[in-house]
């Protein structure tokens, strides 16, 4: 299998904190891997290294053979293939649905404004989201918005989605219609990060899944592997904590 | 929405605009005041150039007077007659004849002495007492009147015809003369606030295009990926408009007016002068109003909109900006407001706004009361108006309406 990035000696801290230690990290083509761990044990700031949204202080990170941290890599243009879902879903609030979908293409990918509408909307078609093309976000429940910032970010054809604890913010009971959508992603192949505390869904839909405490990185494997057999000791008590 | 809204909000103004000067056209005679007219000399007989040139110089050198303070009544004067008038009966060999039109004014048949001042002294003429019957009340308006001198010399005569109005003259009771002032100096008032809303209308419009750089310089900050020079060129920029915005905001509006107009005398036009002055402070005022709402736009904005690709200045120009912009909206017109008022300032650099235009009309009669009061009267209805209509902008534009302080 291709290794679409290829994360080595990362390392991240906020003034004297570090938050990341030395992460070492392949992520391959195809594959849907989860990162779980407890609050402030790092995931979310190894997510967000990824497309430099925090600014890493040491370590490489090749994606698609580039390295994101040399100065002359044109991070915008990377950013068009590595496409993010945040937690609090982060849509335009000043523009509609299919605004929000086409004005990367447009503004960025330099499509023309027919050809973008029609694959935004084919996008929202497939999160169940096309009937609101034309309305503002804050008519949208959450579980909706969710759904249309993931369109949003399919609409720039990445070749990865992030996932920044997607459903975190969520009613319980949207919660599963963005799963829904994410598992039919994971179904048509799309390489995914997900950093969730969803661990049914981990078990479920993940091909691999990486535990994180402290800033490192403590065991990964399988989701058979992980949850059903866990070697460490620091794993069993948060995988007991949080059933 | 927003396209539709604005093609609406234009239809309104403007038809707003076209009732005020329908209005202004139309509104009762007594509310305008006269003005002066010329008239021509009519020359009966055939005088010799000699004859003429004598009756041209008696008809320039001698005019009505005023009965009370012996001054000449000039043509605009003239407009605003409110007492008795002296009008001369002889000089030299030329004789001269009145006759008044109206009967607000009846021209006496004796002749008196009357001694007007001259560069040469007093000097004595023989005059005709013209009386005015009664001062009209401020409702009626200003009645006009027109006297007819026919000036005899051996068998021609030369006609003149002087265009004059009595005036109403102002109450001596309070409500009577706040009434007196109101209508009387209507014109003068429209003028004032015309002035005023004008400029304080492009100064805020300047200003918030000037704001525009100056936020634009001020949010610039040097990062790891910058060339040295553009680093550099981006604290310049940002330090300057810091500098500028503490300097506007920290002193005096009137200080800036005297500065600019009377210290620098850079300018040839006060109302220029003005609209440089209020343009500049309202800049400052405004760029600060816009990094507060820039920087206030929720995080996750620019995150979601970089993590699309968008460079910094796509993203400040597609996401953070429209809605730094419409958050702005309540602060940005109540600068309009606050500058209605503030610009009472700029009568220091004789800029007749509503401010100094009342001053002056204060000064007609001595009454400061009744004028300051109507002109607190005006201040408080255009600006209680017009917050008005923002309020019901801003909730038309679904914008959280806020309370703002009144005042720089």
């Amino acid at each position: 299998m291709n290794k679409i990035i290829e994360i080595k000696n990362l390392k991240k801290s906020f003034g004297n904190t570090e938050v990341l230690k030395n992460i070492s990290l392949d992520i391959y083509q195809g594959e849907v891997l989860t990162i779980i761990g407890s609050s402030g044990s790092g995931k979310s700031t190894l997510l967000r290294c990824l497309n430099l949204l925090e600014e890493p202080n040491e370590g490489i990170i090749l994606f698609e053979g580039s390295n994101l941290l040399d100065q002359t890599t044109d991070i915008n243009l990377l950013r068009t293939k590595m496409g993010m879902v945040f937690q609090s879903f982060n849509l335009f609030n000043h523009k509609n649905v299919i605004d929000n979908c086409i004005l990367a293409p447009i503004q960025v990918l330099h499509q023309e404004k027919r050809m973008a509408m029609d694959y935004s909307l084919e996008m929202l078609d497939s999160v169940g989201m096309k009937d609101y093309a034309y309305q503002n976000p804050n008519a949208l429940s959450g579980g909706q918005k969710q759904r249309v910032a993931i369109a949003r970010a399919l609409a720039m054809k990445p070749d990865i989605l992030l996932f920044d604890e997607p459903t975190s913010a969520l009613d319980p009971e949207m919660v599963g219609e963005v799963l829904e959508v994410m598992k039919s992603l994971a179904l048509q192949g799309m390489t995914m990060v997900v950093v969730t505390h969803e661990m049914e869904f981990a078990k479920e839909v993940a091909s691999r899944v990486v535990f994180m405490d402290n800033g490192i990185i403590l065991e990964s494997g399988t989701p058979d592997e992980l949850f059903n057999h866990p070697k460490e000791e620091r794993t069993k008590q948060f995988l007991k904590r949080v059933r | 929405m927003m396209r539709k809204l604005h093609k609406s909000m234009f239809k309104k103004v403007i038809m707003t605009l076209l009732v005020m000067g329908l209005a202004y056209a139309l509104y009762p005679n007594f509310i305008k005041n006269p003005n002066a007219e010329a008239s021509d000399n009519i020359v009966i007989g055939t005088p010799t150039n000699e004859e003429l040139s004598i009756l041209e110089t008696a008809s320039d050198l001698l005019t009505p007077y005023n009965y009370l303070n012996k001054q000449s009544l000039t043509a605009n004067r003239l407009m605003q007659v409110t007492s008795n008038m002296a009008l001369p009966s002889q000089y030299n060999d030329v004789f001269i004849t009145w006759e008044s039109s109206h009967d607000i004014v009846t021209i006496e048949d004796n002749i008196s002495d009357f001694v007007v001042a001259s560069p040469q002294g007093s000097l004595t003429i023989h005059v005709y007492q013209a009386i005015v019957a009664s001062t009209p009340s401020i409702f009626q308006g200003a009645q006009k009147f027109e006297l007819t001198a026919t000036f005899n010399y051996h068998d021609v005569q030369l006609i003149k015809t002087y265009v004059g109005a009595v005036v109403p003259v102002m109450p001596d009771d309070f409500l009577g003369g706040v009434l007196f002032t109101a209508i009387r100096y209507a014109s003068l008032f429209i003028e004032g606030v015309l002035t005023t809303l004008g400029l304080s209308l492009s100064g805020t419009i300047i200003g918030f295009a000037l704001a525009l750089v100056l936020v634009g310089l001020r949010l610039q900050k040097p990062t790891l990926r910058d060339k040295k020079i553009t680093g550099l060129l981006k604290k310049v920029g940002s330090g300057f408009s810091k500098g500028y915005i503490t300097i506007f905001r920290g002193t005096p509006m009137i200080v800036q007016a005297s500065f600019f107009w009377y210290g620098l005398g850079l300018f040839n036009d006060a109302l220029l002068c003005g609209l440089f002055v209020v343009s500049v402070n309202t800049a400052a005022y405004i760029a600060e109003i816009l990094r507060g709402s820039i920087q206030s736009i929720d995080k996750g904005q620019t995150e979601a909109a970089r993590s699309l690709g968008l460079t910094s200045i796509q993203t400040m120009r597609h996401i953070i900006f429209p809605q730094a912009i419409k958050n702005s909206m309540p602060a940005i017109g109540n600068e309009f407001v606050i500058n209605i008022k503030d610009t009472a300032v700029l009568s220091v650099i004789g800029i007749f706004e509503l401010f100094n235009q009342t001053t002056k009309i204060a000064g007609i009669h001595y009454r400061q009361l009744e004028a300051y009061l109507v002109v607190a009267i005006i201040y408080l209805v255009l600006t209680y108006s017009i917050t008005w209509l923002l309020q019901r902008v801003e909730k038309k534009l679904d914008l959280q309406v806020i309370e703002l302080p009144s005042s720089n």
